[in-house]
């Protein structure tokens, strides 16, 4: 998948002078991979609904959402499966992680359906994460911080056209999030993916060809 | 298993302890039902194995008068006109006796040896249903098939055995007794090997082949001709209510026709047919609760599931494990009330075997597997379905 493209997208929560001063709602604009983009605003201005839309999770907005040319409304399920198995890849902003299964089998819950990274590959990366004491913790036990990077590390056990991160570092300090864009960066440009964050206006630390206010 | 590691979470043991326990009432009372049913059937009914249902045989009924011979128990020409002219009536046949000395002798280990005198009477080959080549004779062949009332052997079980201290025997045992059966007249004597081929409730006489009557009433008979006392009918549908009414009026008896066998298997079935609807409610009761219970844990671990779908993982991969638990409770449940009614039949099924053909036993077993399959098969369709349904509805 070569591109995203958004042609008047409104979500539906939002009225016409809500959006006004977006440079996404309402425009047409378009995402390309091998780039990196930086979607900031406040909160409650719809970034988290933007990544719902683009994932398929969600449906109530106007306008249209095009990937390569087809339509985001008319996926089917085994499309959607398609979409976020092979090319998109969401870190959710409440992480989504299954909190009866222990910090590794969330990330294996994942790869087995993928078969991306090796064993091995997966340990690394908690290594570098800095929470290889915690692999095979039950996740309810892990704090915010620790989920968080377990949620990244799933992330990337995935072949993915663009990888979105809501969010993504919210609960990290400067030490670890460093650690963590490093690590994402990486697999980015291993991928030649393009980058989608959302933040409330801190860049992280990622080079952006854009960055746009929603 | 990570999957059944997340998706177990929520399963409510005691929910479906009860499914287990319920579907296994309510199967095992299916089940034993028909296979109830299917082992009784000979005892209440009322079809001859070899004479077609579509057939009557009629009689007059006898009276003081007719044993005074002042009234003739013999149907003149003018009355079988009359029959024959009946919308229900498709044909009508006659009844050929035999017109010499028969006697027939028995020689078993078991036994002893006894003889007794008797008669044979024949009707047209095509009213009778057995398979050809146990229904036929040739003047090479010295060999007879006989079929005889099934009062006959009921008589001997219940009356001459147990009082005699008799070994009781099952009619498939009484095929394979040899006769020899001596015929005389006109001066001649001959022997013939016979063997019982069938049992009749509707015909109160000895039958032999029609061929083999025509030729020995020939060969050792005496010329007087008799009119028939009783004749054969073939309907288009023996529970037409005309039958009855027109040979009620007629003062004529059909033989077996809606006697006691018939009450009591409508009894019977009535019974058996309201210990089906209990057991059958009680089973969708079970399968109701299995499905309430398996939509409860799936709307429980809703979170879980749109997380998986969420991840990438299909409705199918996602339902399956729930399927497969549905699955095998269901098997399993099925297993045991198979157990069970093989063994409750076990208790019953040695007094029955003494009175019917093993062999139809035998194979009733083979027809309750094939229901209670049947019935597994629709159980585990509706579960599967069900769940995937419930999976699909969860996460969109």
């Amino acid at each position: 998948m070569k591109t995203i493209k958004l042609n008047t997208v409104k979500p539906n929560i939002f009225s016409e002078s809500e959006v006004s001063g977006s440079e996404i709602w309402l425009k047409n604009i378009c995402f390309e991979k091998g780039k990196a983009y930086l979607i900031f605003s406040e909160s409650g201005k719809g970034k988290s609904s933007l990544f719902d839309f683009i994932y398929c999770r969600r449906n109530d907005y106007s306008g249209e959402i095009l990937f390569d040319e087809k339509n985001a409304k008319r996926f089917k399920a085994v499309q959607k499966r398609e979409l976020r198995s092979k090319h998109i890849s969401l870190v959710f902003q409440g992480f989504r992680l299954f909190s009866e299964l222990t910090a590794i089998e969330n990330v294996e819950i994942k790869n087995r359906l993928t078969n991306y990274k090796t064993k091995k590959q997966i340990v690394e990366m908690f290594e570098q994460m800095d929470i290889t004491a915690k692999i095979n913790t039950p996740l309810s036990l892990l704090s915010f911080g620790q989920k968080q990077r377990v949620a990244i590390i799933r992330s990337l056990c995935q072949p993915f056209d663009f990888l979105l991160l809501d969010e993504a570092f919210s609960h990290l300090d400067e030490a670890n999030y460093s650690i963590a864009c490093n690590l994402i960066a990486d697999e980015v440009k291993n991928q030649n993916a393009a980058l989608l964050v959302a933040s409330l206006g801190e860049p992280y630390k990622f080079k952006y060809n854009y960055k746009i206010l929603l | 298993m990570l999957m059944w590691k997340l998706l177990k979470k929520n399963l409510s043991v005691p929910q479906l302890a009860g499914y287990v326990f319920a579907g296994f009432a309510g199967l095992s009372i299916i089940l034993f039902g028909i296979q109830f049913y299917a082992d009784t059937k000979p005892l209440y009914s009322s079809n001859d194995s070899f004479l077609n249902p579509d057939f009557l045989v009629i009689n007059k009924k006898i009276s003081a008068l007719s044993t005074l011979s002042l009234s003739s128990t013999v149907f003149s020409e003018k009355e079988i006109d009359d029959i024959q002219k009946q919308a229900f009536v498709k044909k009508t046949g006659f009844f050929t006796s035999s017109k010499f000395g028969i006697r027939a002798t028995v020689s078993s280990s078991t036994f002893g040896r006894f003889y007794t005198e008797m008669f044979f009477e024949s009707v047209p080959d095509d009213f009778i249903d057995v398979q050809s080549e146990d229904w036929t004779w040739s003047s090479e062949h010295n060999y007879i098939p006989i079929i005889i009332p099934r009062t006959y052997l009921t008589l001997y079980n219940f009356g001459f055995a147990q009082s005699q201290g008799l070994p009781q025997v099952s009619e498939n045992l009484v095929e394979k007794i040899k006769l020899t059966v001596t015929i005389y007249g006109n001066g001649k004597t001959k022997n013939f090997d016979a063997h019982i081929a069938g049992f009749s409730d509707k015909l109160n006489t000895i039958l032999a082949p029609e061929s083999f009557l025509k030729w020995a009433n020939a060969e050792f008979g005496s010329e007087n001709t008799t009119k028939p006392s009783r004749i054969l009918v073939e309907t288009y549908n023996p529970g037409d209510p005309l039958i009855a009414k027109y040979f009620g009026e007629k003062n004529y008896e059909i033989a077996d026709y809606r006697g006691n066998t018939g009450k009591a298997a409508y009894f019977m079935r009535l019974v058996i047919i309201t210990v089906l609807i209990i057991g059958l409610i009680i089973t969708l009761l079970a399968i109701s609760l299995m499905l309430l219970s398996i939509s409860l844990l799936i709307y429980k671990n809703k979170e879980k599931i749109e997380n998986l779908i969420l991840l990438g993982y299909s409705h199918t991969v996602i339902a399956k494990p729930y399927q497969i638990l549905s699955l095998s409770l269901t098997v399993f449940i099925f297993l045991l009330a198979f157990a069970v009614v093989l063994i409750f039949r076990n208790l019953y099924i040695e007094k029955i075997s003494i009175l019917f053909d093993n062999a139809k036993i035998a194979s009733s077993i083979i027809f309750t597997f094939t229901a209670g399959f049947a019935i597994l098969f629709i159980i585990c369709l509706i579960n599967v379905f069900w769940i995937r349904k419930k999976v699909n509805e969860t996460a969109k």
